[in-house]
């Protein structure tokens, strides 16, 4: 079962996106802010990481960047989320060593095809 | 574009995610759930919502897409900018609202698991953070609450919580507070009325138009429109034959307001499905009054309505239970025969049944004179002591009646085994109901002729203090005694008898259910737990005239049953004789009319309507 940490300040968007991976038979564990997101890269050993980029402590662009400057978390694919389409935002997280990217709100479909994506699976719904 | 005018957008968008997220992504959560959990029913409210929540993001990236301002050099503070997001979140959100107010109200809280009520109240709380940013983000003005009123259901007393979701409906129904659509294209004459109407408590929204005012209907449920008629873009005639078209708006009361005064123009409004007329230059209370009694109208109407509904329900119920007791009965009714009560009456065959139980010839041993025993089918009114006690007083006052058109009754008794039984003059012949499907229809002569009799003892009755409750074709015997027909009235005061509930009649023939059928013969002011008089015998004697001579009740029992007929008794009048008999004279029509009368006071008693019969006996022939 593919195990997804789930980088996301909103206590609403966390509850929302949460449940539904979970009904799809994701495995989801939480961090609150950028701090934690890159502690728990570690020490809960994802298969992805979904991050939104405005988190306070840390925000997603230096997380992102922490996550993939370390060795042991380098490999984690990391999808960021981002609440609106300005343009460069998905260059930046490109840039910042994001494997893909998305924006709020989300698209659940279009999202798990992102995920499954990376994660090497056949789509699911 | 400034940096201060960068900052701005992004503050406003990011205002606006936080709630948009919230509406899109839960309707969307829910709608998977709803889906995955069977409850089809709530799934398209949720729908609404999430399009919704997606038009209005759609609308919030449009207005404030940054390369907009690049290009028409146009400052997001401006008022354009405000109206633009007021007026195209407007609808979409109030969809939001009216939607999940709906859900919170429909959903069985048995049903659903408890988060998805939660989630409905997030719904909620985050459309009320867009309403609010749309609030602050307008400027001030007159028009403010209006807004405020369109956009805002009511919001239900206790708001939170799945106890209080039941009785919302409940609380919402009470008081004569209503939300009422002016529609005027002079904005003096809607500001006038809508704060009028806002200071006598009423939430008002204002439309400049026709097509506004459709709109704003689709979004909200209006207890009352006011509606002008001389209006540029659209009429007043064409809004309102709009909105009869549309099941979704056809009972919404319309007043007219309008600067016509002629009398044509009031018969067009009236004509058009409008409840009342107003000419302008109006008095605004005038309007206010006018526009109350319309909202007490309706809110008595819908309680008719949920009572009536109640009815029906319980009527089901009650039917259910009649048929065990009905299928106990039939069995004993066929083991009867042979059988003697209380070691007077030998049962020989039964010669008819009815509602209330079975009728057989029997033979009294001591006398050995022929006679009918009627045995009665349990029921509430007999299956106990006090009802047993009851029945053998109301038979004893029943056969007080001595009149040589009353059947006799002789006797009465529960027997040593508990079968509650009436013995009556044995009847040879038929009942009006077998002359009735032999011929079409009866001549007036020969209605009268049967109809007389029966009135001169509803007449005697009525002197003595007795109803007789149920007349109808079914209690009208046509005996043949050796020198001639005579018409005997039986069954007098027994719908009483088997009523022991003190409610309407309307419990005793629900009761009865299928046995004694629709009560195709019963008096309006019977269907309420009031008091009434003789006057509902007359009644249906009149229903049973109109039958003899059209041939047809005027008020068949159709898809609805008891509840559709009663309804039709209370409120519709019948098909005028004349058109399903053309050789009926109009005086003939006149007197059966009266009889039809829905108003009890307005009908003849028993002895005025017998000289009626008798004068039109003596003038027709």
């Amino acid at each position: 079962m593919a195990r997804i940490l789930l980088v996301e300040d909103n206590e609403m968007n966390r509850d929302m996106l949460s449940r539904r991976l979970e009904r799809r038979g994701y495995l989801v564990v939480m961090a609150l802010d950028g701090g934690q997101g890159v502690a728990m890269a570690t020490s809960e050993a994802p298969d992805l990481i979904l991050m939104d980029m405005s988190l306070p402590v840390l925000d997603g662009w230096e997380a992102t960047r922490r996550i993939k400057s370390d060795e042991r978390t380098k490999s984690i694919p990391i999808i960021a989320l981002t609440a609106h389409a300005m343009s460069g935002d998905r260059e930046k997280a490109l840039e910042a060593g994001c494997d893909d990217y998305d924006i709020k709100p989300i698209e659940l479909p279009r999202l798990l095809a992102k995920i499954d994506a990376l994660l090497g699976k056949e789509p699911s719904r | 574009m400034s940096d201060e005018q960068i900052n701005e957008l992004s503050r406003l968008r990011h205002e606006l995610r936080t709630p948009l997220n919230a509406i899109i992504g839960y309707s969307e959560m829910l709608i998977e759930e709803a889906e995955d959990e069977n409850l089809s029913d709530l799934t398209d409210d949720l729908k609404k919502i999430h399009i919704s929540g997606r038009t209005i993001l759609e609308s919030v990236n449009r207005i404030l897409d940054p390369s907009r301002f690049e290009s028409d050099h146009q400052s997001i503070a401006t008022a354009s900018v405000h109206e633009e997001i007021r007026r195209s979140l407007s609808a979409p959100l109030a969809e939001v609202f009216q939607c999940n107010e709906r859900l919170l109200n429909q959903i069985d809280v048995a049903q659903v698991r408890e988060s998805f009520i939660g989630d409905l109240e997030r719904i909620r709380v985050a459309g009320d953070k867009l309403l609010a940013f749309i609030n602050e983000f307008s400027e001030p003005s007159e028009d403010e609450t209006i807004i405020q009123t369109i956009l805002k259901p009511e919001r239900r007393a206790e708001p939170t919580g799945t106890a209080n979701i039941g009785r919302a409906t409940v609380a919402m129904e009470a008081g004569e507070i209503g939300l009422i659509l002016v529609v005027d294209d002079n904005e003096m004459n809607r500001d006038i009325l809508s704060r009028y109407l806002k200071r006598q408590g009423h939430d008002v929204a204002a439309a400049a138009g026709g097509e506004e005012a459709l709109t704003l209907m689709k979004h909200r449920r209006f207890d009352l429109v006011l509606l002008d008629v001389m209006m540029d873009e659209m009429d007043g005639f064409e809004v309102i034959r709009r909105m009869k078209s549309d099941p979704m708006f056809s009972d919404i009361p319309v007043i007219f307001i309008s600067a016509l005064d002629d009398t044509q123009g009031k018969v067009r409004a009236f004509k058009a499905g409008g409840v009342d007329y107003v000419t302008k230059p109006f008095h605004a209370e005038e309007v206010v009054a006018r526009a109350e009694n319309q909202l007490k109208i309706s809110r008595l109407q819908r309680e008719l309505a949920r009572q009536n509904q109640e009815l029906m329900r319980k009527n089901d119920e009650l039917m259910a239970a009649r048929k065990r007791t009905e299928l106990v009965f039939s069995a004993l009714a066929e083991a009867l025969p042979g059988t003697v009560l209380d070691d007077k009456y030998h049962l020989e065959h039964k010669i008819g049944s009815g509602g209330f139980g079975a009728v057989y010839h029997a033979l009294h041993r001591g006398l050995n004179r022929p006679v009918a025993v009627k045995v009665f089918r349990p029921m509430r009114g007999n299956d106990s002591p006090e009802g047993l006690e009851r029945f053998q007083r109301e038979g004893v006052s029943a056969s007080r009646i001595n009149h040589p058109n009353a059947v006799a009754v002789l006797d009465c008794g529960i027997s040593t085994a508990g079968i509650a039984y009436l013995v009556m003059e044995l009847l040879e012949g038929k009942t009006l109901t077998d002359e009735l499907e032999e011929k079409e229809r009866l001549t007036i002569a020969r209605s009268i002729e049967i109809l007389t009799p029966v009135c001169d003892v509803l007449a005697e009755a009525h002197r003595i203090g007795i109803i007789h409750r149920d007349i109808k074709p079914d209690n009208i015997f046509l005996h043949q005694a050796k020198d001639g027909e005579i018409v005997k009235v039986v069954d007098f005061g027994l719908a009483k008898v088997l009523d022991a509930e003190k409610g309407s009649d309307f419990k005793a023939m629900t009761m009865a259910g299928k046995i004694v059928g629709t009560p195709v013969y019963t008096a309006p002011e019977r269907f309420f737990d009031k008091p009434y008089d003789g006057r509902a015998d007359i009644y249906s004697l009149g229903i049973m005239m109109y039958e003899m001579l059209a041939g047809r009740v005027p008020f068949q029992p159709i898809e609805g049953g008891v509840y559709a007929v009663a309804v039709m008794h209370l409120t519709k009048e019948p098909q005028p004789l004349r058109e399903l008999n053309s050789d009926i004279p109009e005086e003939v029509e006149t007197v059966v009319m009266k009889a039809l009368a829905k108003d009890a006071e307005k009908r003849p008693t028993a002895e005025e309507f017998l000289d009626m019969l008798r004068s039109l006996e003596t003038h027709l022939s």
